[in-house]
């Protein structure tokens, strides 16, 4: 715990402040609870019956924390914030001198490249006006399986360093299998070189983030030695398509509220999100390794969503885990569109339902377990809450729902809404934010209309999340994908269709049921149906880049990095200078553009071999084998090779070369058809104008 | 006059064509130094052949600037015990087309490109500096532990009430004929 006073005295302040939390949640929970009861005991009571109530307790239980979240933000934020906070202990005008050590590590897995690198530049220049850029190294952690985007990351941090004179400073390392993923890739970097640094900034491939705030968060653990991780408040930013911009908005103004009702109870244990955070290097990799998991069913072997887990090994390593929402200048860019959200979302699904495994693990603290079980419930309440939905109307089948239950109904939706008009007047009064300048009126609609958008989308992700929780217990396990991060196009209606069809029947059959057996239940119901049931078209239009941007221009879910762009996010968006290499947009090379590019390209050949080891010695069966490939390579053309081939070839720093002079030295009767037209375009497009090379027979 | 053009001719034009491709390709672009190299290349080239006539004049020729660059690449950056292929990208990472474009496989090398050679340090990773990361034993349950046994003596317990009443337990079958301890 941080010492903002005595020990004692700090550790009783947090006792105090979860006690306090724990209380209020049960003072809300209870009048939820009576109304419920009273509600249900219209009838008689039966089975089904308290099988709902329970279910119900679970629910509201669920909303009350958030309510009380929430709540607790808004009285904090109102009164100038958290007096407990780890930002105050390093005062703003500080300035930080002879920083430690820090890596800040990017893993990435098939990313679109160029805004991987560009994102790294914008970091890279904002960290070198600070004047603290000497205590930083940038990691590029690839582990990218797509020969494509290997040869693409290489040759553009290549043309970085150079650009921003960054060798030395800006590293990338490929791994060659990508064993247990992102925490694997991670893992690999602490053993190869955690021990150069004391501290490790983990971004996202779409993070962005400021020199100021790196300089920040290292800062803040040089003055804090118990502190084991800082876990930013990361905004969404750079929102085009709708569904962005609403979640955009939504994080903007709802967001700090959560994050400061949370720092309230959790203090020095709060969670971690995977990314945009700083970590103490040493404990570490000295206790937050990721076991293996169990062999036994679809949740068992290698866990998918580590962070958690590492967040809650750090505190009972006795290190703090603080979430420090005062840190200003954290980023990242939302999925583009809801079935790119459901895709990560899967993934997260699995990830969180693993960490049951961890929530009786001996020696974790009772907030790590309750973090743990926050997580889980992200997830799991789906399922709940449809169970719930089927059986309220299945009870009170052939009779009017009971009088009470509108008071239950208004009561929930009171929890639900609430925070959120809160949140909404908090940030517009005009001396708080930089949402005066959209004014309470347009607040107000702004509102209104995400609301609206919450209510539509809840029940086809609690659909879809049911789906997930099913398929993780029963319908073996989710596979690493890469994540989706910008769609210029969105879902095609055919897309949207397939992922769709079953909920909008699903939403027609239940609509006929109950207009048959209970029509009195119908509008009770209807706001549960109609997003299923116009899920397809609102998929398409929430993917809309169009509809996005009209909505910015009307000045609909404006967020201050809009109004007010940061430095780092303008350069972001600044059109990128071409760096393409030669037949890079040649639709027909698509496929095999990177083998092509690094047996073609002199250039992109001499990054790649000289970013490969060579090997000490080689058995002379191994040397025939890659000779060959390389031999058939250019007689058959990268079609004739498998892509495990393809691969042998572009590891081996001989085998690579081989095959690059013998290209340049061949004729034409000893090439395949696609070397031929490779070559031809690649010489008309570096020679340009002059006579391109002819193949001598 | 109707100028003649052997076969000769052309595989040479060719193989000069390749040249000045694969310099421009490695972003040598000054124009005028590029010719003057290809000539030098040509010179060795042919005088090569000579001694290989069965070479064709693109392998030469390509070897040869190679051999060159490496030559050059000694001479330029001393006290490398071989050339590597770092070194050749360590010329495109200080940007010696543009900045020292005259001097590329010249014979007398400016000081300031030899300065920026040695001190450009052109490394993907730094040094190695290994560590253990070893996960700590995980047991999930182990408050379930004493449940799980009992659980397990249970089963077992009830599976034997089974097996009693509905059929008994084998005797040990004998041994097969052929076995041997």
């Amino acid at each position: 715990m941080i010492m903002f006073g005595p020990r004692d005295t700090a550790e009783g302040l947090a006792s105090e402040r979860r006690w306090g939390f724990a209380i209020f949640n049960l003072i809300l929970l209870w009048p939820g609870m009576v109304l419920m009861v009273l509600s249900v005991s219209e009838y008689p009571w039966t089975a089904g019956r308290v099988v709902l109530v329970a279910l119900y307790a679970v629910l509201l239980a669920q909303a009350v924390y958030g309510f009380t979240l929430a709540m607790t933000g808004w009285w904090l934020l109102g009164h100038g914030g958290d007096p407990v906070c780890l930002n105050q202990t390093v005062p703003p005008e500080v300035i930080a001198d002879d920083l430690s050590p820090t890596a800040i590590v990017m893993p990435i897995f098939n990313e679109d490249v160029g805004r991987v690198f560009r994102g790294l530049r914008v970091m890279y220049e904002s960290l070198q006006v600070t004047g603290q850029s000497q205590s930083f190294h940038f990691f590029i952690l690839s582990d990218s399986s797509d020969p494509n985007h290997w040869i693409a990351e290489e040759t553009a941090w290549f043309e970085l360093c150079r650009h921003v004179n960054g060798f030395g400073r800006i590293f990338y390392r490929k791994r060659r299998d990508a064993l247990h993923h992102k925490s694997g890739n991670i893992a690999d970097f602490c053993r190869r070189w955690g021990v150069s640094y004391r501290y490790m900034i983990v971004l996202d491939a779409d993070s962005i983030m400021t020199g100021a705030a790196f300089v920040r968060l290292a800062s803040l653990m040089d003055t804090n030695p118990q502190v084991g991780i800082i876990q930013t408040h990361t905004q969404p930013v750079l929102g085009r398509s709708l569904f962005q911009r609403f979640n955009q908005f939504a994080s903007h103004v709802y967001g700090p509220l959560f994050v400061a009702g949370a720092n309230f109870w959790q203090l020095d244990n709060a969670n971690y999100y995977g990314h945009n955070a700083i970590i103490r290097l040493r404990p570490f990799i000295k206790h937050c390794a990721m076991p293996e998991l169990p062999e036994s069913g679809a949740l068992g072997r290698r866990i998918l969503s580590h962070d958690t887990v590492e967040a809650a090994f750090m505190r009972r390593a006795g290190y703090d885990v603080w979430s420090d929402y005062n840190v200003e200048g954290s980023y990242e860019e939302g999925p583009p569109h809801l079935l790119a959200s459901l895709q990560r979302d899967r993934r997260w699904c699995h990830g969180n339902l693993q960490h049951l495994w961890f929530l009786f693990a001996p020696g974790l603290t009772l907030c790590s377990r309750i973090n743990i079980v926050i997580g889980i419930m992200a997830y799991a309440s789906s399922p709940l809450w449809l169970l719930f939905l089927l059986l309220s109307p299945l009870l009170f089948l052939g009779g009017n729902p009971p009088g009470i239950s509108g008071l239950v109904f208004t009561y929930v939706m009171g929890l639900l809404l609430l925070p959120k008009f809160f949140a909404a007047l908090q940030r517009a009064s005009p001396v708080k934010s930089p949402y005066a300048v959209v004014g309470c009126g347009q607040m107000l609609m702004n509102v209104l209309a995400e609301i609206l958008y919450s209510m539509l989308l809840a029940p086809i992700l609690m659909l879809f999340y049911t789906r997930f929780v099913w398929s993780s217990f029963f319908g073996g396990g989710t596979k690493w994908g890469r994540q989706q991060r910008a769609d210029d196009e969105g879902p095609s209606w055919r897309e949207c269709i397939a992922a769709h069809w079953g909920q909008t029947v699903l939403a027609v059959a239940v609509s006929g049921l109950l207009l048959w057996l209970a029509p009195a239940m119908l509008p009770w119901l209807l706001l549960v149906l109609l997003g299923p049931l116009f899920s397809i078209p609102l998929s398409r239009a929430l993917a809309s880049n169009a509809l996005g941007l009209k909505s910015r221009q009307k000045g609909w879910f404006i967020v201050p990095e809009e109004t007010l762009p940061p430095r780092e996010l303008q350069e972001l968006l600044e059109p990128e200078k071409s760096s393409a290499r030669p037949f890079a947009e040649i639709p027909e090379f698509a496929a095999d553009l990177g083998l092509l590019q690094v047996v073609v390209d002199p250039y992109v050949n001499a990054i790649h071999a000289s970013l490969l080891h060579e090997r000490p010695q080689i058995l002379v069966g191994t040397h025939e084998y890659l000779t060959t490939l390389s031999d058939r390579l250019l007689r058959e053309g990268p079609e004739g090779l498998t892509p495990a081939e393809k691969r042998k070839l572009l590891w081996d720093l001989d085998a690579i070369q081989a095959a690059h002079v013998k290209l340049w030295c061949s004729t034409t009767s000893e090439l395949h058809e696609e070397w031929q037209r490779a070559f031809q375009m690649f010489n008309e497009a570096s020679v340009g104008d002059s006579p391109r090379c002819s193949f001598a027979t | 006059m109707k100028e003649i053009v052997t076969e000769t001719d052309s595989v040479w034009g060719d193989a000069r064509e390749r040249v000045g491709s694969y310099l421009r390709a490695m972003k040598v672009s000054n124009e005028e130094r590029n010719e003057e190299v290809i000539l030098q290349i040509l010179a060795r080239a042919t005088r090569r052949q000579i001694e290989h006539p069965e070479l064709r004049p693109a392998v030469l020729v390509l070897e040869e600037l190679r051999a060159a660059t490496a030559r050059w690449l000694e001479q330029v950056v001393p006290g490398r015990e071989h050339v590597t292929i770092a070194d050749y990208l360590s010329l495109l990472a200080v940007d010696t087309p543009e900045k020292w474009s005259a001097a590329f496989l010249a014979e007398a090398v400016p000081g300031d490109l030899q300065r920026a050679l040695l001190e450009r340090k052109l490394s993907a990773v730094p040094e190695l500096r290994v560590s253990s990361m070893a996960p700590e034993s995980f047991d999930p349950l182990p408050a379930a532990l004493p449940l799980r046994s009992a659980l397990a003596r249970l089963a077992r317990s009830l599976a034997l009430q089974m097996g009693k009443k509905t059929a008994p337990v084998p005797a040990k079958s004998p041994p097969p004929a052929n076995w041997a301890p």
